[in-house]
Order: structure tokens, then C-alpha cells, then sequence
């Protein structure tokens, strides 16, 4: 956990290019937040800006639009995610769920029933895995990632039996309409998107269900000793978990034109990357919805980019879990705090004015143990491990 | 200070140990004979973890130098602290529990081996087992025995290094009684075998049943020494020290400030009877009035815990009735005995009272969520005035409400709990070990805000192993063994002061 960097982050200077400016003595009007997010708004920026350089395809709507609509679903289920991570949960199922949703739908379909009916079936449906989950791990206490890995296999193997065969071609137009078509200009995937988005941010910054939730995330046993519904709380997680995975699943039949038990293997970790990118704690209570989109975009971007630079899929592979890491060093590892006191400690060090142009911190801290601390306020540079010895004995 | 000529097998002079803000230990002498056990006895935060730190390597001392057998030795790790012949079986043991008894004893020197004849190794295990009077099947792996035959196996482990003292930090804590007896007759035997012995627990029937002498250590500081092993309350009262004696005088001097309470009224607020777990806990039965506030007290594991937990639905209750101002109520989960009215102040605010990464105001809101939300909107305006309100009221130093409670210091950590129940405008409060950790100007913050609590009408429940805490209360509920063993009013205490010491135990 992030714990000795949350204690030195109350005022984060700019390093990237935001303006994290309004940190310290903002008067009383709606303050901007900015502490990792700026960060991540800066990674974001930059990013964009490697895009652009890379080339001149990036920056046009169509490029931007493919960007978005990839995205989209990323970031519903990254969403998703995020609900069950903020309670320090994992939910493995959401890929296998998004598949279970688009062949539920396609049967639905084929047997010819509403749109309408349709998506609250598939919904219930997922939301009801969603449930099976939280019970397990609430009442049967069994580890969120060993519950949801079984869900995995299981709404997975559900989707392959109710599918009998290939997969399910959708040609109700209505139902592509409304999750394959647009809106004015926009497709309404993204519209989509950005409705969960905004609808989970205001749930988790404005309601009281988010701040138990982050509460409960925070330090469980707070939550349960000052009277909050725990359990009920960690299972409506799971089950909203469940609902926005069937959602992203109806976005996916919707792009597909079909129902298929074999789409969505693999989302489960994007959905995760892009809740980490964006600076969530997988130890719970911190991070929000915005900026798991902004990690959910971050991600496409960079394999957008590497499409369009022509790199092949293999090395893809290897950059986008190199830029991850990097990413997460930089919101959520305490990197900047590291960074910033290895850069400090250099320049004391000794003339090291040439350094000073990059922005772009190639992340080689050599030995961060007595930067994290050594900044100005903690006392005792010395003799500070003393707890480590004991606990080792245990 | 002479050195005699057949010297102790343990010699410390002079151990200190410094830590920011506390002196842990200042300059502690201590000696460890072959052949004897040595009680090493002391309150909470007296030293003892200090000193155990240090004697096992875990921590070096700022000053003070350690002989073993006359010779000079420097304890710079837990493993040249067995070099040297002192080993340290902690509470919690130190076993891999889905290895088998073998490959635990043996663990050190797998780390240096190549090859491993099992038989041998057997062999010698079982020749240690049996030393200790165990009938144990050595490649049963530990996780199947029980928790007494674990510690044994610490111990055989211990023994095969052949050391010259052996330190037992609390081991017959989480023992059943019979295998109390049985540790504690084997603790004679090693004895007798020429090794020194040193003894930590918090129950004196053991100390005074087992030990050859008693060191008592206070405020980090070693205030008696006993050579031969005297009365329960003589030790007591060097553990509890003058402090009774100063505050209670205070008391006097003072008036009621001295005191937490004084402002009781008749009109019984919350009365409890014959509650119980049905286990570690017989059946408790008091009345708190508006305006009072009652102490309960005890050495550690005396059942305050487990009183606790039963007031606020932590714990099952298999009989029992609460009423709250004449209603009879059930308080099956904190989230009930919150609804009726009552608020817990945890022992362990850290891990059990605020939600760290949140801000001062979102830790004083959080039990009270639903007066904050306006159709189902939380007026996060509101929520902010109110805990700017609070931080005035508690005097709570923060650099705003949007603090972290994690950047807070522990007195005012302590305060933003007290605010989340004033907040939630609870009736009674249960404080546990209010003080603890806190330095002495926030304690007295905090004993002025709990005057101010009752005067408010509210009633408390200080759970306490301070004695001299106890005492500033208007009645105080003495446990032993989990059974209310005494109790008295704040009149009462001065006179049956020494009543009470000898009650604690």
C-alpha cells in the first residue's frame, strides 16, 4: 500500500504538466481533487501527445472515435471492477459475464422477444451472478478472487450452454440501433459510457452508498463497528459489479451483431488494468470511477497508437505491460514521491544541471530506501527499522 | 555491584532504549541466574516488550552492555542473540504449521545443510520430545497438534541450541489451565536443569506459583526487585505504583475536576443484567445513570475485552437483558447497539475505529450518514460545517476538515472518534483504553471532553487497565477472570484501596 506516500502527497507540487495548483488553501468552492489524478491527467495528456508525434492519423475523428468506442467498453467494465475493488474485492467474472450477457440477448432475440425485455433479463441475469458472487464471499466467506474465478468458469460454461453451438447471429434492428448505432454523430457506446461514468462518480462521491463503500474498503472493521450494513454493502457491489458487466456485454453484442460465449476472455484484466492505471489500491478505499476511465482510455490509446505506428502484436503485448507498470509506478506507487526525492538528492549530490529537461522520468530511482523518508519532515533518518526485525520472527 | 564468583548466567547494566518522543527503558540493570526463573512483571507499556526486544536481538539497546556467563556479548540480531545463548519464545510462534515437528526443529539448519537424513533428524527430535514429557508423532505436521503441543515444539526447538536463558514472552496466555500446569512444571524442570529462566505473564498466580524472584518494571524504569517471591499486592502495587496515591490525592486537591465523573443524576440510563457470552465471561449485571461514569477494570485478559464486545454486539450473548432508558433492547450487532443509542471508542483506533485515508470530516459523519443526506444526496456543505463545528467544540488540530486522519496525531485521532458520536448524539459511550498511546496533555484533553460528554447527559463506560484511571471514575466494576470481582464507588476507592489491589490479579 501506498501508505508512507499518501502521508507525503498532501501537497504535490507539479511535476507533469497539469496544474495541480489548487492543492493547499482552495477556498470553499468545489475543489478539483488533485493528487494522483493530476498525474494521471498528465500521463493521459502525454500520451496523446506521443500519439500525435507518432502520426498524423491520431488526432482525427475517426482515429478518435475508434479510440472511444474501444474504450467504452473498457471502461464500463473497468467501472465495474473498480465498485468490487474499492471494497477490496476482485471480480474475476466480469469478462465471462459480458459473454454470458451477449448470448443471453442473442437468444432472447432469436426467440424473438422485446428489446426492451431483453435487456432487463440479461441485466438480471448478470446482476444475478453478480449476487452469487457477493454471497459467496460475504456469508460463505470464500476469497473474492477464488469466488469470481469459479464465476469465471462457471457463467462462461452457462454461456456455452445456452448458446447450443456457433455463436448466435443478432439481427433485431432495434436492439443494434440502440447499442451499435449513434446518436447524432456520437456512438452510443461512448454515450453509454460516459452516462456509467457519471452516474458512478456522482453514486460514489455524492451518495451514501459510496462513501460506505469506500469506507468499507478503507478499514472494514471501521465501517462495521460505526453501525454500516457491511455485508449488505460488499454484496450490492458485486451485483452492480454483475449488472455493468451484463451492460458492457449488451455494448459488445451490440458492435458484434452477435452473441458468442467466446467474446470478452481476457477482459477481466483489462478491466483491472484500467482500474490500476487510474490509480485504484487493489487494498481498497481509494480511487474513483473518473480516473479508471481515464485508465480505461489511457490503454487504448497506447494500442491505438502502437496500430497505427505498425508495431506487430507480439511486442504490443510487452510495451502495453511495460507502460502499465509505469503508469502505476507513477499514480499509485509512491513513484513521484520516489522520483522527485532521487532527483532532489542528485542535485544536491553534485552538478547534474543536464538532467534537468526530461519530464518524461525514465523510472530508474537506484536505491529509493532513504529518499521515500528523507524529504524534510520525518524525523530519525537513522534508526528507523526496528519493526521489521520483530515481525520477521513471526 | 561486585561480581560474585559464581555470576549470573544473564547480566544486563544500564539498558536504554529511546525511541522518538519515549524513553522505553532508561537505564534497566537485570540479572538472570542459572538454575532460576525470573518473573519480569509490569503494566502495559511498562518496558517489557522493550526489554524483550532488545534481550532477542530484535532491537539494540541506545545504552547498557549484556553478559552472558561474564562474558560480553552484542545482541545486533535475533540470531546472535542465540549465538549467545539467549532464546526467545514469543506469544506467537515462530513455526511453519504445514511443516511436521522435525523439519521445524531442524529449520535453522536447513539453511546451511545440503543433504538431510530424515531418520536422524528423527531420531533427535523425538529424543527432544520426549525430554520435554511429550508423546508426539514428530513428522505430524504442526498445524495438526494443538496449541499446547505447538509451544512445545518452540521450546524443543529452543533446547536443541542448548541455551543458557531461555525468555518466555507471555506463553501460557492462550494456553487451556491444565496445559498451563503442565508448561509451567516443565519451566521447573528446565530449571533445574541449570537453565535460566525469564517469565513474562500478566496472571500472578503463575508468576508467584512458578518464579524464584520478580522484577517489576514501570514507566520503563526497574522500581523492585523481589529475591524471594512476595505477596500478590506487593507487586501490585510496585506495577501500579504511586500513581493511585497521586491521583487520588489530585482528587482531593482539586475537587471534582480531579475526578471524570461527579455529575451523576438517579435517572438510569442503561441497565444491564446478567449479561453473558456463556464462556469467558460470567454473567454482569451494573446501572449507569445519566451523567455517570463507570470504570471497569483489570489486568489484561481479565475479561475487559470481552465485556466490551458484549455491551456493543460484538460478542454473542447467550443470556441477558439491556434496557435502555426503561426499554428493554437487543443488541445483536454494533449496528443495533448503535441504534439504541450507544457508541464504542475501540481500544485499537488505528485498526478498528477510523477509516484512515478518509478526511477528518468523513471519519466524524460516518456513523451518521443518513442526517447528512437530503433525498438521497449527501450535503457534503453541511457535513463540512458540522466537522468545522466539532474541530472548534473538541479543540481537534487539523489543518481543515479535509485533514487525513492518518496525518493526525493520536490525541486528535482520538477526538474525531469522539466526534463521530457526539455526531450521532449517542446516549452511552464505551471507551476503551481512552488513554492509551496518547501523551499526558492529551490525555487531559480527553478527560476534559469526556467531563463535558457527561455533563452533556451523557453516560460512559470507561474500559481501562489503568488502575489510577479507574479510580477518577464515580464507580469502578473490578474483573478477574472474566467475573466482577469487586466494586466500588469514588469515595469508596480511597478506603478500600488496598481492598482493590489485592483484586487484581
Amino acid at each position: 500500500m501506498s501508505v508512507s506516500s499518501e502521508t507525503a502527497s498532501q501537497r504535490p507540487p507539479g511535476l507533469t504538466s497539469s496544474g495541480p495548483a489548487s492543492a493547499g488553501g482552495g477556498g470553499k468552492r468545489r475543489r478539483l481533487r488533485v493528487g494522483p489524478q493530476g498525474y494521471l491527467l498528465g500521463v493521459f495528456v502525454l500520451v496523446a501527445l506521443v500519439g500525435s508525434w507518432t502520426s498524423e492519423f491520431f488526432f482525427t475523428v475517426r482515429n478518435l472515435e475508434n479510440i472511444a468506442v474501444a474504450a467504452s467498453v473498457v471502461a464500463v467494465l473497468g467501472i465495474a471492477q473498480f465498485i468490487v475493488v474499492v471494497t477490496r474485492g476482485i471480480d474475476l467474472s466480469v469478462g465471462s459475464v459480458a459473454a454470458l450477457a451477449t448470448v443471453v440477448a442473442a437468444v432472447l432475440l432469436r426467440q424473438g422477444q422485446g428489446v426492451l425485455v431483453t435487456v432487463v433479463v440479461t441485466l438480471v441475469a448478470c446482476a444475478f451472478c453478480g449476487l452469487i458472487n457477493g454471497l459467496l464471499i460475504v456469508y460463505a466467506r470464500i476469497a473474492p478472487f477464488v469466488a469470481t474465478l469459479a464465476m469465471l468458469s462457471i457463467a462462461r460454461g452457462v454461456a456455452f450452454l445456452v448458446q447450443v453451438g456457433t455463436l448466435i447471429v443478432i439481427s433485431n434492428e432495434t436492439f443494434l440501433d440502440i447499442f451499435g448505432g449513434r446518436t447524432g454523430s456520437v456512438p452510443n457506446v461512448v454515450i453509454i459510457a460516459l452516462v456509467v461514468t457519471l452516474v458512478a462518480a456522482f453514486v460514489m462521491r455524492f451518495t451514501p452508498l459510496g462513501r460506505r463503500l469506500y469506507a468499507l474498503g478503507g478499514n472494514p472493521e471501521a465501517a462495521r463497528l460505526s453501525g454500516l450494513p457491511v455485508k449488505r454493502d460488499q454484496v450490492m457491489a458485486y451485483v452492480t459489479s454483475g449488472l455493468l458487466a451484463g451492460l458492457a456485454g449488451l455494448m459488445l453484442a451490440g458492435r458484434l451483431s452477435q452473441g458468442s460465449s467466446l467474446v470478452g476472455a481476457g477482459y477481466e484484466l483489462d478491466s483491472i488494468a484500467a482500474t490500476v492505471v487510474g490509480g485504484t489500491s487493489l487494498f481498497g478505499g481509494t480511487g474513483d470511477p473518473i480516473s479508471t476511465v481515464l485508465g480505461a482510455l489511457i490503454i487504448g490509446m497506447i494500442g491505438n497508437i502502437m496500430n497505427l505506428a505498425g508495431i506487430q502484436s507480439e511486442p504490443q503485448l510487452i510495451i502495453r505491460g511495460l507502460v502499465i507498470l509505469v503508469a502505476v509506478f507513477l499514480t499509485s506507487g509512491g513513484g513521484i514521491q520516489r522520483i522527485r526525492a532521487a532527483f532532489s538528492k542528485l542535485r544536491r549530490g553534485g552538478k547534474s544541471g543536464a538532467d534537468g529537461g526530461g519530464p518524461t522520468p525514465a523510472p530508474a530511482p537506484p536505491e529509493p530506501v532513504p529518499a521515500a523518508g528523507g524529504s524534510d519532515l520525518s524525523a530519525e533518518p537513522r534508526p528507523t527499522p526496528p519493526h521489521d526485525t520483530t515481525e520477521g520472527t513471526r | 555491584m561486585s561480581t560474585s564468583t559464581a555470576g549470573p548466567a544473564l547480566r544486563a547494566v544500564g539498558l536504554t532504549k529511546r525511541y522518538p518522543g519515549v524513553t522505553a527503558l532508561a537505564d534497566v540493570d537485570l540479572d538472570v541466574h542459572a538454575g532460576r526463573i525470573l518473573s519480569l512483571s509490569g503494566a502495559n507499556g511498562a518496558g517489557k516488550s522493550t526489554l524483550v526486544k532488545i534481550l532477542s536481538g530484535a532491537e539494540r539497546p541506545d545504552e547498557g552492555r549484556i553478559w552472558v556467563d561474564g562474558e560480553e556479548v552484542h545482541l545486533t540480531s535475533p540470531h546472535a542473540a542465540r549465538q549467545a545463548g539467549i532464546y526467545t519464545i514469543y506469544q506467537e510462534l515462530s513455526l511453519v504449521p504445514s511443516m511436521s515437528v522435525v523439519e521445524n526443529i531442524f529449520l535453522d539448519d536447513f539453511a546451511t545443510g545440503l543433504l538431510v537424513r530424515r531418520s536422524k533428524l528423527e531420531a533427535k527430535a523425538e529424543a527432544l520430545m520426549e525430554r520435554l514429557g511429550v508423546d508426539v508423532d514428530v513428522r505430524a505436521a504442526v498445524n495438526t497438534l494443538p496449541l499446547a503441543k505447538q509451544q512445545l515444539v518452540e521450546i524443543a526447538k529452543a533446547l536443541k541450541s542448548e541455551p543458557r536463558v531461555l525468555l518466555l514472552d507471555e506463553p501460557t496466555t492462550t494456553l487451556p489451565p491444565r496445559d498451563v500446569n503442565h508448561l509451567l512444571e516443565l519451566m521447573r524442570d528446565l530449571a533445574r536443569s541449570g537453565v535460566g529462566l525469564i517469565f513474562i505473564s500478566h496472571r500472578l498466580d503463575e508468576v508467584t506459583d512458578v518464579c524464584d524472584e520478580v522484577d517489576v518494571l514501570r514507566d520503563g524504569r526497574r522500581v523492585g526487585h523481589f529475591d524471594t517471591i512476595p505477596p500478590h499486592h506487593d507487586i501490585v502495587r510496585a506495577m501500579v505504583g504511586d500513581r493511585l496515591e497521586n491521583s487520588l490525592s489530585a482528587a482531593v486537591a482539586e475537587g471534582a475536576e480531579g475526578t471524570l465523573g461527579g455529575v451523576a443524576t438517579d435517572e438510569v440510563v442503561l441497565r444491564v443484567r446478567d449479561l453473558t457470552d456463556g464462556h469467558r465471561l460470567s454473567p454482569f449485571s451494573f446501572d449507569l445513570r445519566r451523567g455517570e461514569v463507570l470504570a471497569v477494570t483489570g489486568l489484561l485478559g481479565a475479561g475487559q475485552t470481552e465485556l466490551t464486545e458484549c455491551l456493543f454486539g460484538m460478542r454473542e450473548t447467550v443470556s441477558g437483558t439491556v434496557e435502555m432508558e426503561g426499554r428493554k433492547v437487543r443488541v445483536r450487532s454494533p449496528r443495533e447497539a448503535i441504534g439504541v443509542g450507544l457508541g464504542l471508542i475501540p481500544e485499537d483506533r488505528k485498526s478498528q475505529g477510523l477509516v484512515l485515508d478518509m478526511s477528518a470530516s468523513k471519519n466524524m459523519t460516518l456513523a451518521s450518514l443518513g442526517s447528512f443526506t437530503r433525498m438521497g444526496v449527501l450535503d457534503h456543505v453541511r457535513e463540512s460545517r458540522h466537522a468545522r463545528g466539532q474541530v472548534d467544540e473538541l479543540a481537534i488540530k487539523c489543518s481543515s476538515v479535509n485533514q487525513t486522519a492518518r496525518t493526525m496525531s493520536g490525541g486528535n485521532q482520538q477526538k474525531l472518534l469522539l466526534a463521530r458520536w457526539l455526531t450521532k448524539n449517542s446516549k452511552v459511550l464505551v471507551l476503551a483504553e481512552p488513554t492509551r498511546g496518547v501523551d499526558v496533555a492529551a490525555k487531559e484533553e480527553i478527560y476534559r471532553l469526556i467531563r463535558a460528554y457527561l455533563r452533556r447527559g451523557g453516560a460512559a463506560v470507561v474500559v481501562t487497565s489503568e488502575v489510577a484511571e479507574a479510580a477518577l471514575c464515580d464507580r469502578v466494576m473490578v474483573l478477574s477472570g472474566g467475573r466482577v470481582v469487586a466494586e466500588a464507588t469514588h469515595q469508596e476507592i480511597r478506603s478500600q484501596q488496598q481492598d482493590l489491589l489485592t483484586h487484581l490479579r
